[in-house]
């Protein structure tokens, strides 16, 4: 089959590689019909992600046709069209029974390697480095999911593959990220990142009931998107004090909730954004918390952080302090992403959520290493790939 | 159990205090022979020797720590299932290979005694031979070897788990010899090369008492992948020709029926 391939930093290749096969009673094989690009897969191609190795599969946002079962399925069937979660889930263990599935307990064969990085393993993940399992991507396709009886989730006939191809992974993310701000009525929800998380995150603000949505990006047509799709108000960075215009629009307060959709490749002006590509680039810190630190110097006392950007490693100068001082909560954390796939897939289903209207740019899987690059540079309007199979 | 080490106590470990006597004698000869340093060198060699004597380490009092209490070879996990679960999965010694990689064979010579026959590097294997003695009540399995140099024992502790959690697991390792030299050798091997294997194999254990089977990728395609490929064919719907031993563990290990995607887990909000 051909799929796309990690050969190391800024190289990525679709090569053709050996089909998956069933290895345990409980997988499944998919055939892909589409696929996407997420703003995560950025962080391989970047380098920023320990674990890869030469030749892994890339891809964690794809849905397709059920093509064979292990004799330990049960409840899916060959021929059924799925969405897929991109985090892996046992479904017996004690996260996975309390709806926490991005952190299974037994999904990740490479547990180990994540306990010594992070004190605990999360679930495993499709294509994103073997500290999370090793699993081969769906920008292929075929591909192999595990614990297919508890992941995979069958798609009515009605609703088309850009429809709900993102309930893998953005647009729970996004609806996550807005329920972790707890939102209560009048609440001005501020969002850094005007990318496909940040704008799902804007729509699903308002869909919790926030009175206000400011977005904070600096790409023209990132910020357009956000105003015209998600009905947000917009700060340009470049070309604002991002401390100074928030504080103007909500009467001095500071917003109630702020959303990091930014994570660890964060770019800024100041000082602090300076500091942050030295460090980085010298490996003082592994992540780039410019926008994370400017969302908690933002935020109002007592108030919400919210942080489902990205972040692998360790950050450097993080105002603890601030974040002490006003009494900030902050949630973050890979998306418990079965949680919303049906009530999402309602949502889309009832015509309250268009996810299909961030695509800008659609590819066949053989384009990807350029639109790989096209999404990173954020040229010719590019806000989100996807790969029809 | 673990004991805080204190200043009064002796913190330093037989084989330590060993080195640091027979080094310090050297060190302390040569100051005496005379030359550059010799008041240094013998001051030195005085300290090493003091510290052989006295067992104890100012350095490892005030970094409160120390090589003589040695913290037990111990892994824990928690286990979705009740103690008796646990306690009758883990005391079938025919389940053993299933998680323990380095086990190849396994044979229940009576109903106390068990044979095992081990991997090791460069091809070889070693057969050893255990007794088991089950302590239900006591929430306890303890394998112990019989017939070796080292006395060995494996235990493995189980008590319920606060809540919903199912049970706690505490997989102790063993190392006793006669002479205790030798003993804290053999714990300071052992910590280094069993601690990564137990902790591999409690979390094996636990990953098919809860769902059956071992997640791996073995088998999986990349690009680094040598088979034979099939060019843009039809997929592969044949099985992964998986280890015997392991597919034989996987069926005897029945997991839980799971909640899957459309299950209400406590505190679901939309």
């Amino acid at each position: 089959m051909r799929a796309l391939c990690w050969y190391g930093t800024d190289d990525v290749r679709v090569e053709t590689v050996p089909d998956p096969e069933i290895i345990n009673d409980g997988d499944a094989i998919i055939k892909v019909t589409s696929t996407a690009i997420c703003g995560s897969d950025l962080h391989m191609l970047g380098g920023y992600i320990p674990g890869m190795k030469r030749g892994d599969i890339l891809g964690h946002e794809f849905m397709g046709e059920i093509v064979a079962v292990g004799k330990g399925v049960m409840k899916r069937k060959v021929g059924e069209r799925v969405v897929v979660p991109f985090t892996i889930a046992c479904g017996n263990c004690f996260y996975c029974r309390k709806g926490m599935w991005s952190l299974c307990d037994n999904s990740n064969p490479n547990a180990a390697l994540a306990a010594a990085m992070y004190g605990a393993s999360g679930s495993g993940l499709f294509g994103y480095s073997h500290i999370f399992g090793g699993y081969a991507g769906g920008q292929a396709e075929y591909v192999r999911v595990p614990f297919a009886d508890i992941g995979p989730m069958p798609v009515p006939d009605g609703l088309s593959d850009e429809q709900v191809l993102f309930l893998t992974d953005i647009l729970p993310t996004g609806y996550m990220a807005a329920e972790n701000c707890a939102i209560a009525p009048g609440d001005v929800v501020a969002v850094w990142g005007c990318g496909p998380v940040g704008q799902f995150a804007i729509q699903s603000a308002y869909l919790l009931g926030a009175e206000r949505v400011i977005a904070i990006d600096e790409v023209p047509e990132r910020l357009a998107m956000a105003r015209e799709l998600g009905k947000a108000e917009t700060i340009d960075f470049s070309a604002a004090d991002v401390q100074q215009a928030l504080k103007e629009l909500t009467g001095g307060r500071g917003p109630d909730a702020c959303i990091d959709a930014v994570g660890m490749e964060a770019h800024g002006h100041g000082i602090d954004a300076l500091y942050d590509q030295v460090t980085q680039a010298v490996r003082l810190q592994t992540d780039r918390p410019t926008a994370l630190r400017s969302a908690i110097q933002a935020c109002r006392k007592g108030g919400m952080l919210s942080i489902p950007g990205v972040y692998g490693g360790a950050v450097d100068k993080l105002p603890i302090g601030a974040m002490f001082s006003k009494g900030l909560t902050v949630k973050m954390g890979q998306t418990h992403v079965h949680r919303y796939l049906a009530p999402l897939m309602a949502k889309i289903a009832a015509g309250e959520l268009h996810p299909e209207r961030i695509i800008t740019h659609r590819i066949a899987l053989d384009d990807a290493p350029q639109a790989y690059r096209t999404f990173r540079d954020k040229q010719d309007g590019c806000i989100k790939v996807v790969m029809h199979l | 159990m673990h004991q805080p080490f204190s200043r009064k106590r002796p913190n330093i470990s037989p084989i330590e205090r060993a080195l640091t006597g027979g080094i310090g004698g050297i060190v302390l000869a040569s100051g005496l022979r005379g030359g550059r340093w010799r008041v240094a060198r013998a001051l030195l060699g005085s300290g090493m020797l003091a510290r052989a004597v006295g067992g104890t380490c100012p350095v490892y009092t005030r970094a409160g720590m120390g090589t003589r209490e040695q913290a037990p070879i111990a892994v824990s996990t928690t286990v979705a299932r009740p103690a008796d679960d646990v306690l009758a999965l883990w005391g079938n010694g025919a389940r053993m290979p299933g998680f323990f990689r380095a086990i190849s064979a396994v044979e229940e010579l009576n109903e106390r005694r068990w044979r095992w026959t081990i991997d090791l590097p460069a091809g070889k294997s070693a057969t050893f031979e255990t007794d088991v003695d089950e302590n239900p009540a006591a929430g306890t399995i303890t394998w112990r070897t019989i017939a070796l140099p080292f006395q060995g024992t494996l235990t493995l502790h189980v008590r319920p788990a606060p809540g919903s959690r199912g049970s706690e697991l505490r997989l102790v390792a063993e190392i006793a010899q006669e002479h205790v030299f030798v003993t804290a050798l053999g714990q300071q091997i052992g910590r280094l090369a069993l601690q990564p294997l137990l902790a591999d194999a409690l979390a094996r254990f636990k990953q098919l008492t809860e769902t059956g089977q071992l997640a791996t990728t073995e088998g999986q395609p990349s690009a680094r992948d040598e088979r034979q490929r099939t060019g843009d064919g039809g997929h592969a719907a044949q099985h992964h020709k998986k280890d015997e031993v392991q597919r034989a563990s996987e069926e005897s290990f029945p997991a839980s029926d799971p909640p899957s995607w459309g299950a209400k887990p406590q505190g679901e909000t939309i």
